[in-house]
């Protein structure tokens, strides 16, 4: 029997959501999020990796997803699918003083580890490895991003805590 | 960040997509595969003309003097920023220079209380400064009533405080990185500023602990914990982890200072009564790290990181008369080994006498960028594939399949007369494009040692191979 990590309907079942809310993160946008998804997805397809276990293959999806999300700015059609009326733009945008509007702020290469951090409870050594990078790299990432946060919604809040 | 969470629980794909995800694993639905391609070669940018400081600013001698020490020898390619002024509640703000290529920008503001002396050298600036759109954006930021500027930053470092002219200067940046571009318009918004909100950054050697058990004191009603383990996200610590025994340690048994303040000090530090390891900060007189909601913004780390992971990131910290008592409690007595000689990290923020002031300083101003080179060269370097390598005065940016090496790696320019200027290297990002097989996509940057004059460079050496520039 199959297990349920190299299943790829149970892992659409289980992580697209979570390939969906991380694209989100760096994207900005439910539709990029969602062709992010998708693509993901038909990789996971394509490549049909075995996984060892449950967080091996999330934290495969998670590291494609991150690729996938940062190469959708490299497409050269991108900017003719930017919207043209603010009208059409504002059901994508998050609501206005939250905490996802002061992550998605943040310079492009903040985000996915701030969402990996404080989303999906990675530590430092777990998101250095999905993305690929020095543990020195997220760590710095992460320190400056709290920074950034911080500033951020201490000039857009009035009062509540948000431990960053 | 319990409310990030929380919004981000509520994001969800649209149930079509997940169908159509369905269809596509079980062989039904065909769907279209969006097109993945890479990105086209930057078309030659020209280098920006030199740019020199000029005395717009003679009135306030000693700030010159500051900004000028600290681009050091780069103060030549800084730019002056003329007329980028205002001034509300009796403080002038005043953009005054930026030395920028396409990589990163660094801008220096003067802050001068011109009315009143309610500044000093705890000044914090609230605001933003705001340049630059990424790649993907449309140029000219038809963004329709959104901002123009895709890339921005709210934190403002305090250079130095000049009690003669009453002036305090800042630098701030903004990184464009690999996805972003300068524009030649930008903005500087402040709404407030303050000398009651103090930010501390500091770095302190603890020495050597002892395995001595110091005076402790019960925790009482008065001490109050303000963190604990629990409360710092994602470490997955529950507060199970505290001892049993609930005290704090003894004020003032071995002082020692906190290096680039004199508002708090390291009080006592060494193990407690309880088994574990504590630092104690004493406050000079005013000084509070909650805030008027009763929020405390304060945090340490040990140094480095790898004790940080392990032990020095989970911690406790209680409210003691005139300070505050932090305990580690998973650093024991057989763990005091490991933190020898370690650094303290104090960050955050506190309160300290002194004033708010709210206002609004709006500036937009124009600045110029040094445009990086592009490279005629790609091919092999050490075994990796180059794919495009970039030369500003000030650094140098490359795109390559390699692994490590390279962000490990001083780049050198080398002149026509034969001498070098080194390059040590920055931050940079390594993608894994391929998952299980590893197909690295790369982006390092170097930062030159000083400027180069790119007329001069006849090529660039790393890992002792050579690319050629001319």
């Amino acid at each position: 029997m199959q297990e349920p990590w190299n299943d790829p309907g149970a892992l659409v079942k289980q992580y697209a959501p979570a390939v969906y809310r991380l694209a989100y993160a760096r994207t900005g946008s439910r539709a990029d999020a969602e062709d992010v998804m998708q693509e993901t997805f038909l990789r996971l397809i394509k490549f049909r990796p075995s996984f060892d276990s449950e967080e091996h293959a999330k934290a495969w999806l998670l590291r494609v997803a991150s690729n996938c999300a940062n190469d959708l700015f490299r497409l050269p059609w991108r900017r003719r699918e930017e919207p043209l009326d603010e009208n059409l733009s504002a059901p994508e945008r998050p609501e206005e003083g939250s905490v996802t509007q002061a992550v998605l702020s943040l310079p492009a290469r903040y985000r996915i580890p701030i969402h990996l951090y404080y989303y999906e409870g990675y530590s430092v050594a777990e998101i250095a490895r999905i993305l690929g990078r020095s543990e020195g790299t997220v760590k710095s990432r992460l320190f400056r991003a709290r920074d950034l946060l911080r500033n951020q919604l201490r000039e857009e809040e009035d009062g509540g805590q948000i431990q960053v | 960040m319990d409310r990030y969470r929380f919004e981000m629980d509520r994001l969800e794909p649209r149930q079509e997509k997940l169908d159509e995800l369905y269809d596509m694993i079980e062989g039904g639905t065909e769907v279209k595969q969006a097109k993945w391609i890479g990105r086209k070669a930057a078309a030659l940018i020209l280098a920006a003309a030199v740019l020199t400081i000029t005395a717009a600013a003679a009135a306030m001698p000693a700030v010159w003097e500051a900004m000028t020490k600290q681009l050091g020898a780069f103060a030549p390619y800084a730019q002056t920023i003329r007329g980028a002024v205002c001034r509300d509640q009796g403080i002038k703000v005043q953009v005054l220079s930026a030395l920028a290529d396409d990589l990163e920008a660094r801008f220096y503001i003067s802050v001068q209380d011109v009315e009143q002396d309610r500044l000093n050298e705890y000044l914090t600036l609230m605001g933003k400064i705001e340049n630059g759109r990424t790649k993907a954006a449309e140029p000219g930021g038809s963004s329709m009533g959104l901002s123009l500027f895709s890339l921005r930053n709210g934190s403002f470092d305090l250079i130095s405080y000049d009690p003669e002219t009453k002036t305090a200067l800042f630098s701030t940046n903004i990184d464009y990185w690999e996805e972003g571009v300068p524009t030649p318009d930008a903005h500087l918004s402040l709404t407030g500023m303050s000398t009651y909100q103090a930010k501390i950054n500091n770095e302190t050697n603890i020495g050597t602990i002892s395995g001595e058990v110091l005076e402790s004191l019960p925790m009482g009603e008065e001490n109050q914990t303000i963190l604990s383990p629990s409360d710092i996200i994602n470490l997955g610590y529950t507060d199970d982890i505290l001892p049993s025994e609930k005290v704090v340690l003894a004020p003032e048994l071995n002082p020692q200072p906190i290096e680039g303040t004199e508002d708090m000090w390291i009080s006592s530090m060494g193990l407690a009564s309880d088994g574990c390891f504590h630092i104690r900060l004493g406050f000079a007189d005013g000084i509070s790290i909650l805030d008027e909601e009763g929020d405390s913004w304060f945090l340490c780390t040990l140094l480095p990181f790898e004790i940080g992971d392990t032990l020095g990131k989970a911690y406790r910290e209680t409210l003691v008369p005139g300070g505050v008592d932090i305990l580690f409690p998973l650093i024991q007595a057989d763990d005091l080994e490991t933190i020898q000689d370690c650094t303290a990290r104090f960050y955050g923020r506190y309160t300290r006498p002194g004033t708010i002031i709210e206002g609004s300083w709006n500036i937009d101003f124009q600045m110029e960028y040094y445009s990086s080179l592009v490279l005629d060269w790609t091919g092999e370097l050490a075994g990796r594939r180059v794919d495009q390598v970039t030369l500003s005065p000030l650094s140098v940016t490359m795109s390559s399949n390699d692994t490590g090496a390279f962000c490990r790696s001083t780049l050198y320019a080398v002149k026509r007369d034969g001498t070098t200027v080194e390059a040590e290297p920055d931050t940079g990002s390594y993608d894994n494009i391929g998952g299980i097989d590893p197909i690295w996509k790369t982006f390092n940057t170097w930062k030159f040692a000083e400027p180069v004059d790119l007329e001069e460079v006849v090529s660039l050496s790393l890992m002792g191979e050579t690319i050629p520039v001319s």
